[in-house]
């Protein structure tokens, strides 16, 4: 489904990821881990196509499609969402008519207002987000963990084949990651064959993920694979102790 | 009369006063590093940033005077940071006119003023931000603050911009005030008296801008000082 | 003809005005010809005086039919949703017969509160003597070298009377006024709101207004007295080749309120600096614009606050968008005088520069003398943000639509005090602007809240 081949990015001409090749299937949840500076987000930024982020070399193939030749625009709208690590704000744009667009631009049809509303009060309601936060501008005034909560929200919305979940976990309290995994989880049951590739350097993500394979990266590169047991034991003996 | 300073190295220091010659011209060149503190000169003084030049520059005005400072920044990676304090009473008047020109890339100038007035004092502030077309990058930013004391004071600030580069990130900040009740009361309500109090929140507010390190703290002695005697 | 005395008398006879207004006239003409343009501002040198038309018969104004209206201006309408009423209307072919019945009612209404809203000639006509009382108390003609001109050549503008205590609930808006041509060149409009009255006025409109005749020189007087409330909206693209420069003053009474929403598109080069005069004690004043400036424009716009009056307030909000080379100047002043005790006043001045061919420059002044006063001012200039546009398009919006909404919502704040219809109109005709691909595209409004 998801296929990245020996890509190699440079951002402002650092080298970050060297020869970074992953392949994934459909309904499973990666997990990747890595201290920091290993090349994490700048992995999640490629996939989205950031132009800050310039592919040298490789490929990256989504339902037998070279997405490399796509704009972020047409990327988003081929199923692949990136949940950023810090959402940035849009004064003047509030959250309502941004999903109601964004939905419109995914799926081709456009629900009438009320319709519209009653599946994002629904949605809402699962993330804990008082109604008043629809109409309110985009990430203006949201504190760093409701900023994660609309980026699932978003998620929920737009129903994406391949999501990217860029440290959702960091800065949360336990109450708000578990509404952004179980809202997750929720996301999967209605779309059964979205892959989720789970970014995130803190070990403790595996309490509230299982994942089906846990990746470490460091230098730009994968350096080991294995089950939920290698999280464990970059718990126990950090990053240092496991490769 | 006319006085250029050449600085060529790292952490070098410059000292300005009422008897420095009235045109000043510094020449910050590559790499160099300074620091100027300036307790009442009057006059204008010129600094050209070559690259990876930096400058803080703390100034001080306590009496009447006409003062440009006029910041050039011709080569990239060149940073300014300039604080002002000033303290004006009777009827003291004093014109600032500074001006941040920018024609390098990567470069960024900060200026930030507090002025304390009081009796029939006047302050004239004139702030320009220039940015070039081809100085690209650029983070230029101004505030000024004022507190005004009596009824008869007079301030009048032009914070002027003049941007020709869309990758910039400009910003002005004028203010003009009096003492904020709410700290006022809070400093009163633990035992503070009314003209304590207000000295407290005077110097507080002046040197809230300058680093606590070396040099640094004589300055702040000074204005202590000042505001004491003013209040 | 050109500009003289035997044009503004004949201009003063075919209307039929008494001896005091063609006198008036032919002081203000004396003293436009005695001063120098000014000597800061856009660049006015390629104004020709005496090559402007200073009088066009209505019929003149107006194209005969729809077939004749060129299809640059149809097609402007048609992308902008125009309704097509008002396409026909402002495209100045007459055709008006929906909006007349809406009109005549509307006309039965306010004639029983005692409102009187019609067009300055009229004004003077019938109701002189309440028109001599205030016109041109505000903004006399030795005010500037413009206001002069329009004092000798006015033409057309609204005369709006609220009496007291009334509220006038509906808009009114210029283009109900079906006598008279949509949008002279030499406007002036006086309106007065007596004690605790309210009206909100609306002038022009989002579509490009095409202008036979370069200068457009208006001149607006507002009236607010104590308690009373007015909000004067203008929106104004104007062809690329006017010359727009409007003096605009307003004076607030004792707890009166003055709103100035200003939305100034188009035009070769415009000089508008709305000021609100806060003479009574607790008056307020709130300067709400916005303009763009495209290629080879210059906008040079802001606006002016006198606080006056005891615990006054003002609130300026000036946000200009300058791309393909054009010039976006802010010139602002805001002024608390000794008698303005604890006078409030918070200005906001941002410039979002699109690419770097054009220019944003500020000059704003802020004059304080007393000691209580609460005043504050905050200017910005930055581009479009390259991580909100990654964001936007990372949820499947094209570049072009990403920009769009984000310049949508930088004027956001102007845009939130138009009337609905209006909003829309707005926020499309900025997406025209960044992409004129787009014309022909169904762009769908986003909407406020659900």
């Amino acid at each position: 489904m998801f296929t990245i081949s020996n890509l190699c990015v440079a951002v402002e001409g650092k080298q970050i990821l060297s020869n970074f090749s992953f392949s994934c299937l459909p309904g499973q949840t990666y997990l990747f881990m890595g201290p920091n500076g290993s090349g994490k987000t700048t992995l999640a930024r490629t996939i989205i196509g950031d132009p800050f982020c310039v592919v040298q070399k490789g490929e990256i193939f989504f339902n037998k499609k070279n997405i490399l030749d796509l704009s972020p625009d047409e990327r988003a709208k081929f199923g692949i969402f990136l949940a950023f690590q810090y959402p940035c704000s849009i004064p003047g744009l509030t959250v309502f008519s941004f999903l109601k667009e964004a939905h419109r631009a995914r799926f081709g049809k456009n629900f009438e207002v009320k319709q519209f509303r009653d599946l994002l009060y629904r949605y809402a309601d699962l993330l804990k987000f008082d109604h008043s936060y629809l109409f309110r501008n985009l990430n203006e005034g949201f504190s760093g963990g409701e900023k994660k909560r609309l980026e699932m929200l978003q998620l929920l919305v737009l129903q994406p084949n391949l999501v990217i979940l860029d440290e959702i976990d960091s800065g949360l309290d336990v109450d708000s990651a578990t509404v952004v995994f179980d809202a997750l989880e929720h996301a999967r049951k209605e779309n059964p064959i979205m892959a989720v590739l789970c970014i995130s350097h803190h070990p403790h993500v595996v309490e509230f993920l299982k994942p089906d394979l846990v990746h470490i990266i460091s230098d730009g590169a994968i350096v080991c694979s294995g089950g939920v047991e290698l999280a464990q034991k970059v718990q126990r003996d950090g990053y240092n102790g496991t490769f | 009369m006319e006085l250029t300073i050449e600085v060529m190295k790292k952490n070098q220091t410059i000292f300005l006063d009422e008897k420095t010659s009235r045109d000043v011209t510094i020449n910050l060149y590559s790499h160099s590093s300074t620091q100027i503190y300036d307790t009442g000169h009057a006059g204008s003084v010129t600094c050209y940033f070559h690259v990876g030049s930096t400058l803080d520059y703390s100034f001080f005005i306590s009496s009447s005077t006409q003062k440009k400072l006029n910041l050039f920044f011709v080569g990239e990676n060149a940073l300014a940071f300039v604080k002002g304090v000033c303290i004006l009473q009777e009827n003291q008047n004093a014109s600032l006119v500074i001006e941040q020109n920018h024609s390098a890339s990567n470069t960024e100038s900060v200026f930030l003023m507090r002025s304390l007035l009081a009796d029939e004092a006047v302050l004239y502030q004139k702030g320009n931000i220039i940015v070039l077309q081809k100085a690209s990058s650029v983070a230029a930013s101004q505030k000024s603050k004022a507190i005004t004391l009596s009824p008869n004071v007079k301030v009048q600030m032009l914070p002027e911009l003049d941007v020709r580069n869309k990758n910039v990130r400009c910003l002005h900040g004028a203010a003009v005030g009096s003492f904020d009740e709410k700290q006022l009361f809070y400093l009163q309500s633990r035992g503070v008296d009314g003209k304590s109090a207000r000295q407290l929140l005077a110097q507080s507010f002046l040197t809230a801008d300058l680093k606590k390190g070396k040099g640094q703290e004589e300055f702040i002695e000074m204005i202590h000082k000042k505001v004491q005697e003013l209040l | 003809m050109g500009l003289s005395k035997k044009l503004v008398t004949n201009l003063s006879e075919q209307k039929n005005e008494p001896g005091w207004m063609t006198d008036f006239r032919l002081q203000a003409l004396q003293l436009f010809e005695s001063m120098p343009l000014p000597s800061w501002g856009v660049d006015l040198k390629k104004v020709n005086f005496d090559d402007l038309t200073y009088y066009l018969k209505p019929a003149e104004q107006q194209w005969s039919s729809w077939s004749d209206v060129p299809d640059s201006i149809k097609e402007t309408f048609e992308s902008l949703g125009v309704p097509e009423a008002e396409k026909k209307f402002l495209a100045g072919v007459g055709a008006q017969y929906e909006s007349e019945v809406v009109y005549k009612n509307l006309k039965e209404e306010w004639a029983k509160q005692g409102v009187i809203f019609v067009d300055t000639s009229t004004g003077l006509r019938e109701h002189e003597k309440l028109f001599k009382t205030y016109f041109s108390t505000i903004v006399k003609p030795h005010d500037n070298k413009f206001a002069a001109l329009n004092a000798a050549v006015w033409s057309g503008g609204s005369f709006i009377f609220i009496p007291e205590g009334v509220h006038v609930e509906l808009p009114l808006q210029a283009y109900f006024r079906i006598n008279s041509p949509k949008m002279g060149q030499f406007e002036r409009t006086l309106i007065v709101a007596a004690p605790n009255s309210r009206v909100h006025y609306i002038e022009g409109c989002s579509a490009p207004v095409y202008q036979k005749g370069s200068l457009h020189s208006a001149v607006v007087e507002v009236i607010a007295c104590a308690g009373s409330r007015v909000r004067y909206t203008t929106i104004q693209n104007w062809s690329s080749d006017v010359y727009n420069l409007v003096t605009k003053r307003a004076v607030a009474h004792e707890d009166a309120a003055v709103e100035w929403i200003d939305g100034n598109f188009g035009s070769q080069a415009t000089m508008k600096y709305p000021c609100i005069v806060l003479q009574g004690d607790r008056a307020r004043g709130q300067l709400i614009s916005v303009s763009v400036a495209g290629n080879g424009q210059h906008q040079d716009v802001g606006g002016k606050i006198i606080h006056q009056g005891k615990q006054t307030t003002s609130h300026i909000i000036s946000k200009s968008i300058c791309r393909c080379g054009g010039v976006s100047t802010y010139r602002g002043l805001v002024t608390v005088e000794k008698t303005a005790a604890n006078a409030k006043s918070q200005v906001q001045c941002d410039a979002l520069l699109l690419d770097s061919r054009s220019v944003a420059l500020s000059k704003p002044n802020i004059i304080v003398n007393r000691h209580d006063s609460d005043v504050g001012h905050e200017a910005s200039v930055s581009t479009v943000d390259e991580e909100q546009l990654l964001y936007l398009q990372s949820r499947g919006f094209s570049v072009q639509r990403a920009r769009a909404m984000i310049v949508n919502g930088f004027i956001d704040l102007f845009v939130q005090e138009l009337p609905m219809e209006y909003a829309v109109e707005i926020n499309r005709l900025i997406a025209l602007e960044l992409d004129p691909s787009m014309r022909f595209a169904n762009v769908q409004h986003s909407g406020r809240s659900g």
